[in-house]
Parts: structure tokens; C-alpha cells; sequence
């Protein structure tokens, strides 16, 4: 059903969404030149009806800020989506959302704005940022029919970059959690994933700073580093 | 079905894993649920290296409080630097700084990351708030500062069903604390119905063991999250594929605090208790927890295997720093008054034996008591002895005979004793003094006489005397000794009366609108502060016949065996408590300045806070000092 739904076209995006909208793309810019030390980021972690961005709808989005170098873990956001299905058995079993839970969930439209205010223009992080980034943009486009500016930070790449000692690079984010003695409240439940991915982030940060990076850009510029070194080295992904 | 992960059939609170782990610790466990969630929201966790200060004396007044999610901050004094003997260790779930918060002055000790450490961090704003708004809260902070209870120790009463009595000595045997037997499963039970047994018996361990009942391994609840929910282990996977492997084991001989001790440096929250290779209990976290933090294990080996009394000098100073550092992070004047007393009862047993083995055993039975303050186990840094010696002549040997074959051993025991840092006592109440060292028939003639005729020097000599103790030896002469003065007292109402007049003499120094009169000396906590609170629980347990010599000890009997109601007992105990605390932090200062030991302090250089404290542990020997007065009819 859900090919067809996307064939008969968008929802509306009413006049009180658009009014957000447009306050939001307004919103003051990131300098790239902000120390990460008193710059402020976005953790995000979605769960989805399976893992192929094309075809799966999304869940869940899980959040929470990390400014000054502290978690303002009191401060998480974490909403359902309302939807018709909840996907696949074996995915329920992962991420816990039950159909129970996903009829009762709020309105797409509404999640996805209520998640662009939240995080503003401040750059996003997440583990393997790529699949949370093409999740949020293809249900930003269908819902809001906007696309999402802000920086992405992938410590899948950054982590690797920081720690190469390790030998990390293309492990799970299990991997990292287990190294560095980290639990999740409870794992593959988005505001918990954020909240145990960002004590990671403290940590990779601690680190930055010793090795001498400073700025939001610094850390950008490394993960772009990694990825072309990664590249280079191993042929390609 | 897997029972791992429950399904969320409502909107999941964003503030679920905070809630959740402030609830497992005290005091957020107690609070009203809207103060909960006016805490959560404000938390931030920072991340604090391996060596990292997290606050310092020199950061000005403080400005955040600190409550540890993961790791391990010690607290360090002054300039020395690190310490790795006996530092006072904070784990996860407990809080600071919390007097440097209400006081608004900067923290007194470094506040270092021992291991990588996470805490949630609540500005001084939104402290302030909560302290207003929490009665539970408030009343957490106030305790603790003033450490007039052992809020962790209150907290693990409360819920546990495996009650660790409060009386429990730091020593306590593990077999002791064992409250019911182990629950275990074997190594080809199905991960179902292993959580299916944890859930029944509210457990949140499961021991793996063979059919010899030796254990395997271990699986706790924190594996079910980390082995179960993440891989999705099947319901049919065997627990020996799911357990954590070699589980750590002591005997039930085993002290709590090395217990304790060994879970802290290694992280576990559960010990198997081990005789003969078999399983005979786990004793848990929960179940140590006010003696967690304890670090003196190895500082109390080394004082019995000390091999000469230079040695026990060393051990004797390194207790004061022990205790030094205990109180600079607001340990309770128990946790204290326990420490101080095993660790010198440690010593001079060593020095005893010391003795004996250069001087050989005398040949005669005897035990070696305590009396005054280390009778009582009430001793702060600097006590003079107290002892004496309490023999059975051998058969043919009359009582002087024998006790002159004791006396040189007595007097080398009360030489070395003050060699290693306890002074002779100007009063000559000493072992080696002839008046003090006796058989159990000239004990009672001298007590007796006492009683009798209750002389001022009588009682005062009662006050000292009575809180015997024994120290060394077969014990069992000094119980009979006791038994008899109990009787002997209670069949004298007269003494008693003598001995209620003495104890009201000093009374407290409050003015008649309440507030605190002060002599030209300043305030002396001991004849003024303590003494009132001492001498009446002596008078309550010897007219009460209660075998007890601790003050607190004392008025808790007499609460138990209805004397005494039990609120008014235990405001008595914490008021007693808080005196012998601004004793002790008076003493310790006046150390740090080089200045020699007094029990004068000045009130006006006490914060507001202890100042209001101060105010009410006086207004409660006032209480404690009328209720005598009306028992014992004068």
C-alpha cells in the first residue's frame, strides 16, 4: 500500500505547518567555526519498519541535545509516528514498537515539524548517520515537502579517525559500547540509542580535544578525512 | 513471545532512563514523583577521563551538584596528591558536594575521576530549587551534611528484605548476612524459564551451578539487557552460553568490608559465597552498601601481620589520614566511630601480642579491658588509654602474687601503647597501676564500694570504670563481671539518684530564648556537647541493666526494651552524633593548623547551618536531661 500512497501524492501541508516552516529555515545558521566545546548538537537515532530507506517507513525519532560538552539528557525527545503498521515481526522484536503502540502515535506532519524545531540548524549526530539522514529526508519530503540543511556528524567515521589504535573502523556501534563499558537504558530504542551514542560522543570529544581539533569544522573535515582514506585504502565501500 | 523486551503500548516517557535510574538510589528513590521529574528534566551528564578533576577547591564556590551514573570519583585532601591508601571512594548513585552547595563555598577536596566516569550534573540554581521544594531531598542533604544518619544505610533497611542490622559490625562474617539460601539454576536451563525464576523470587541474580552446587557462573539482570534483549537470545538458549563464566568467590568467613571492597574495585554487584567449593549464599550490593565505600581492608591487615611497634606507629598515623580523608567527605560519625575503634582495637591487640612474644605469656589467664571513651568505642584521633586488667589467680598463687607476675607485662603493654600514639593517661588508669589490675573478687570489692558510698570521686570514677570492655582475652569473666554490677546497681536506688545529680551537672548551655551562651573560652563541645548525652545513656542502660558501653548503642537498647520512646531515642542519637561530629572536624582542623587539640570551638565561625544543628542537638540534651531527671526522682 505504501507505493501507492506515495504515487497518489503528498499530504496537505496546511497553512499553521507552513507558517513553522518557513520560522524554521530562518533560524540562525551554524558557524563551522564554533569551538565543539561550546558548540551544540543534535543526537538522533529513528527506528524503522526495516533497514531499506527506500522502501520502509519510519517509526520513531529519538533525540537529544549535547551542548558544552554535557548530555542535556533531561531535555531527550522521543515520539512514534502514527501509522497503519508496524512492520515486520522480526523488527518489532528490536525496536518494541507494537501496532498498539504505532496506531496511538501522533500525527507524521506533526513529528516531523515539532523534530525540525527541536533541533534547529544544529548539527545532527548518529552512528551510522547515513540510514537516520536518508530516513528523515525521505519522510521530510513526503510529509513537509522539505529537505534537512543541517550538518550531519557520523561517528561511525569519526570514532575510527579518533581512535585508530582501536581498529574499529566498519564495526557495529555494540562494539564501541562494549570497549568504553557503555549500557543503553535499553538498546534499539531511539531515545535510549542517542543517549548511550552521545556518552560515546563525550568521549570521542575528550579525545578531539587532547589531539588538538577545536572546531565543529575540525571534526567535519576529519570525518571527510576517514572516509577518503577509507576509501583509498580499501578500494571503495 | 520474548519476555526481554516489553513491548511499550503507550507513549514512551523521554524521561524513562533517568527516572529510572534515579529510583534505584537513595534518596531520589523516596521522592514525590513531580520532584522526580523536575530533577530529570534539568540533568546534563558530563564525562569525566581517567585522572580528570571534576571540582576543586580552587573552582570558587560550587555551583553544580553531581550525582555519579557510571565510575568512581575519590575525594582528595589538600596538596598531597593522589593516595592510594585508604582514599574515600564515591561509586555510582551516590552525590557531592553537597556541603560546598548549602554552605556556598568552594568544595574542600579535590573531587577526581578514578576510572572514566559519567555523572548527571544539576546547576546550583536548580539545587537550590529542589531543596526547597523536596521535602525528601532536603532532608537528604541536611542528614548528610551533618552526617546525623546513615541515610544509605536507612535506605537499604527500608527495602530490603535481607536486613543488614545497623549494628553490624564492619567485621561481620559474611555467613552472617546470609539471609536465605542461593537460587540457583544448572548450566542446561532454558533462558526462559531462568528469567521466569528471577521474576517469581523478585531476584536480580541467578548463580549457575553443577550438580555439586559449585558455581559456574553468574547471570544478573544487567546480562539480560546486554546478552538477551540486544542479540535476542531465544527463549530456548542455555543459560551456560548466556552466564558470565568463573564468578568471584569468598568464604563465608569473609568479612563485610572485604566483601564490599572487592565489589567495588571490580565492578560486581553480586559475590558468591563459597565453603568447600560449594555454594552457600550471594550477598549482594544491596546488602553492603553503607560499608561499600570502606577502604581500610588492607590498612587492617597490615596492622595484624605487624611484625614490630615502629611498624604500628606507621599504621597508627596512616589510620589518622584514613580517617582524615572519611571525614572530609562527610562519613557518618558511626562509620567513623566503628573505623576508629576496630582499627585501635586492632592495634593494641597487636601490641599485645607483640608483647607477649618478646616477653613470653604471662602464666596466668587474663583479659585486658577498655574503659572510659575506648570502652564506650566512642575514641576521636587523640585519646589517652584507659586500661586495666582483669585476672583468676592460678591455683596456690594468691591475688597479689599473681598480679605482680602481670605487672611488668602490663606496664610494657601501656609503654608501647603510648609509643605507637595512644598517651599514658594522667589519671594513672592504666594496666600497669596496681589499682587496676585485679582479680574479678577485688573488681567487685572496688565497685562495691562505689556503689556504696557514692562519693563524688565514686562517681566520677563510675564514669570511667563502668564502660568497660573487654579488649583481649577470654571475655567471658568480663560478662560475669558486668552481669554483677547491673544487679548490683539496679538493687541501689540511691546511687542511682547520686549518679542522675552528677550527670545533670553539666547542663546545656542555652539561654532562656533558646539561643546558645557562650563562656569566654568559647563553647566546649565535650563537657557541654557530649558529656550531657553520654552520662545519661550511661544511667539509662545501668538502671535499665543493659549490657551495652556505646552511648548510641545504649539509647537504642533502651528504645528496644521500651525505657525510652523510640523517636525521642533516635533524636537523642542523632543530636549526640552531630556534637561528636563538630568534635572531631574541630580536632582535624586544629590539626591542619598546627594548633594543639581542644574541645572549644566558636560558634560564630560555624556556618548557619551547623549553627541551627548546634542549637537543637542542645535543646535535645535538655530533653534528655529532664527525662532523667523525672525517672529518677529528683
Amino acid at each position: 500500500m505504501n507505493w501507492l500512497r506515495r504515487i497518489l501524492g503528498r499530504p496537505p501541508v496546511d497553512e499553521g505547518l507552513k507558517a513553522r516552516l518557513r520560522a524554521w529555515r530562518q533560524g540562525p545558521p551554524l558557524s563551522l567555526d564554533t569551538p565543539f566545546d561550546q558548540a551544540s548538537f543534535v543526537l538522533v537515532d529513528v527506528e524503522s519498519t526495516g533497514l531499506d530507506p527506500s522502501r520502509d517507513s519510519l517509526l520513531a525519532i529519538g533525540a537529544v541535545p549535547l551542548a558544552d560538552r554535557h548530555i542535556l539528557a533531561g531535555d531527550g525527545f522521543e515520539k512514534i509516528l502514527w501509522g497503519e503498521k508496524s512492520g515486520p515481526r522480526d523488527t518489532i522484536l528490536i525496536h518494541g514498537i507494537t501496532p498498539t503502540a504505532v496506531a496511538s502515535g501522533e500525527p507524521p506532519q506533526q513529528v516531523l515539524m515539532d523534530f525540525l524545531e527541536y533541533c534547529g540548524k544544529r548539527p545532527l549526530v548518529a552512528y551510522h548517520a547515513s540510514f537516520d539522514e536518508a530516513m528523515l529526508g525521505r519522510a521530510l519530503g513526503f510529509q513537509l515537502g522539505t529537505a534537512l540543511p543541517n550538518h550531519w556528524l557520523d561517528l561511525a567515521w569519526i570514532g575510527p579517525a579518533l581512535f585508530p589504535e582501536l581498529g574499529f573502523r566498519r564495526k557495529p556501534l555494540d562494539v564501541w559500547l562494549d570497549h568504553f563499558n557503555l549500557h543503553a537504558y535499553v538498546r534499539h530504542r531511539a531515545l535510549a540509542d542517542c543517549l548511550v551514542t552521545g556518552e560515546l560522543m563525550l568521549i570521542l570529544l575528550h579525545r578531539a580535544k587532547k589531539m588538538g581539533l577545536r572546531t565543529v569544522g575540525d571534526l567535519i573535515s576529519l570525518e571527510r578525512m576517514e572516509k577518503q582514506h577509507s576509501h583509498g585504502g580499501h578500494g571503495g565501500i | 513471545m520474548n519476555m526481554a523486551l516489553k513491548p511499550v503500548t503507550t507513549h514512551p516517557s523521554p524521561l524513562a532512563p533517568l527516572v529510572d535510574f534515579l529510583q534505584r538510589h537513595a534518596p531520589f528513590n523516596r521522592m514525590a514523583t513531580t520532584d522526580l521529574e523536575f530533577l530529570s528534566k534539568r540533568l546534563k551528564l558530563g564525562f569525566y577521563a581517567k585522572g580528570e578533576a571534576v571540582t576543586s577547591p580552587t573552582d570558587g564556590p560550587s555551583n553544580r551538584f553531581y550525582i555519579i551514573k557510571q565510575g568512581r570519583i575519590r575525594g582528595e585532601l589538600g596538596k598531597e596528591g593522589p593516595d592510594e591508601e585508604g582514599a574515600w571512594e564515591l561509586v555510582t548513585g551516590e552525590c557531592f558536594p553537597i556541603g560546598a552547595l548549602l554552605s556556598r563555598r568552594p568544595v574542600r577536596t579535590v573531587n577526581r575521576a578514578v576510572e572514566d566516569s559519567f555523572c548527571y550534573e544539576l546547576d546550583r540554581g536548580d539545587f537550590d530549587k529542589l531543596f526547597e521544594i523536596s521535602p525528601v531531598f532536603q532532608d537528604f542533604c541536611t542528614r548528610r551534611l551533618a552526617s546525623l544518619l546513615d541515610s544509605a544505610l536507612r535506605g537499604v533497611q527500608a527495602s530490603s528484605a535481607t536486613r543488614v542490622s545497623e549494628d553490624s559490625p564492619l567485621n561481620a562474617p559474611l555467613r552472617s548476612l546470609l539471609a536465605r539460601p542461593p537460587i540457583t539454576c544448572a548450566p542446561d536451563t532454558p533462558l526462559g524459564e531462568a528469567l521466569a525464576v528471577m521474576d517469581r523470587e523478585h531476584i536480580g541474580s541467578l548463580v549457575v551451578v553443577d550438580g555439586e552446587q559449585r558455581p559456574l557462573g553468574v547471570f544478573t539482570l544487567h546480562d539480560v539487557l546486554s546478552r538477551v534483549a540486544l542479540p535476542r537470545a531465544g527463549h530456548d538458549m542455555p543459560m551456560a552460553e548466556l552466564m558470565t563464566p568463573d564468578p568471584h568467590s569468598v568464604p563465608p568467613e569473609a568479612r563485610a568490608y572485604e566483601a564490599a571492597l572487592l565489589m567495588a574495585q571490580h565492578g560486581f554487584s553480586h559475590i558468591c559465597v563459597v565453603e568447600g567449593g560449594r555454594l552457600v549464599g550471594v550477598v549482594s550490593e544491596r546488602d553492603l552498601f553503607s560499608l561499600q565505600r570502606i577502604g581500610l581492608v588492607s590498612l587492617s591487615r597490615s596492622i595484624s601481620r605487624a611484625e614490630d611497634i615502629a611498624t604500628l606507629k606507621v599504621l597508627g598515623q596512616r589510620t589518622h589520614r584514613l580517617v582524615d580523608q572519611m571525614l572530609a567527605q562527610g562519613a557518618s560519625v558511626e562509620q567513623l566511630g566503628q573505623i576508629i575503634t576496630t582499627l585501635n582495637d586492632s592495634i593494641a591487640q597487636r601490641v599485645i601480642s607483640l608483647v607477649m612474644s618478646d616477653l613470653g605469656k604471662p602464666p596466668v589467664n587474663f583479659t585486658w579491658l577498655a574503659f572510659g571513651s575506648e570502652g564506650r568505642g566512642e575514641q576521636t584521633l587523640k585519646t589517652d588509654q584507659d586500661n586495666g586488667i582483669l585476672f583468676f589467680a592460678p591455683p596456690g598463687k594468691t591475688a597479689n602474687e599473681t598480679r605482680q607476675a602481670l605487672l611488668p607485662f602490663a606496664r610494657r603493654v601501656n609503654a608501647e601503647l603510648a609509643e605507637v600514639g595512644f598517651p599514658l593517661c594522667p589519671g594513672n588508669i592504666m594496666a600497669g597501676n596496681p589499682d587496676c589490675c585485679l582479680s574479678l573478687d577485688e573488681w567487685r570489692d572496688r565497685f562495691d564500694r562505689w556503689i556504696d558510698q557514692g562519693t563524688p570521686e565514686h562517681l566520677l570514677n563510675a564514669s570511667i570504670y563502668f564502660d568497660f570492655r573487654p579488649l583481649y582475652g577470654e571475655p567471658g569473666s568480663c560478662a560475669e563481671l558486668r552481669h554483677w554490677v547491673l544487679a548490683r546497681i539496679a538493687a541501689n536506688p540511691r546511687f542511682l539518684r547520686q549518679m542522675t545529680e552528677n550527670a545533670l551537672r553539666n547542663r546545656p548551655p542555652l539561654g532562656w530564648m533558646g539561643d546558645i551562651v557562650v563562656g569566654d573560652e568559647g563553647l566546649d563541645l565535650k563537657v557541654h556537647g557530649t558529656t550531657p548525652f553520654v552520662d545519661a545513656a550511661r544511667l539509662i542502660a545501668l538502671s535499665g541493666r543493659i549490657g551495652e558501653t556505646n552511648t548510641v548503642a545504649r539509647l537504642k537498647a533502651a528504645a528496644a526494651s521500651g525505657v525510652v520512646r523510640e523517636p525521642e531515642a533516635e533524636a537523642w542519637c542523632h543530636a549526640y552524633q552531630f556534637l561528636t561530629l563538630l568534635r572531631m572536624r574541630n580536632h582535624q582542623q586544629q590539626a591542619h593548623e598546627g594548633l594543639p587539640l581542644s574541645n572549644f570551638i566558636d560558634p560564630d565561625r560555624l556556618d548557619e547551618l551547623d549553627r541551627r544543628i548546634l542549637k537543637e542537638a542542645f535543646r535535645q540534651a535538655r530533653k534528655l536531661q529532664s527525662f532523667i531527671a523525672l525517672e529518677y526522682q529528683l
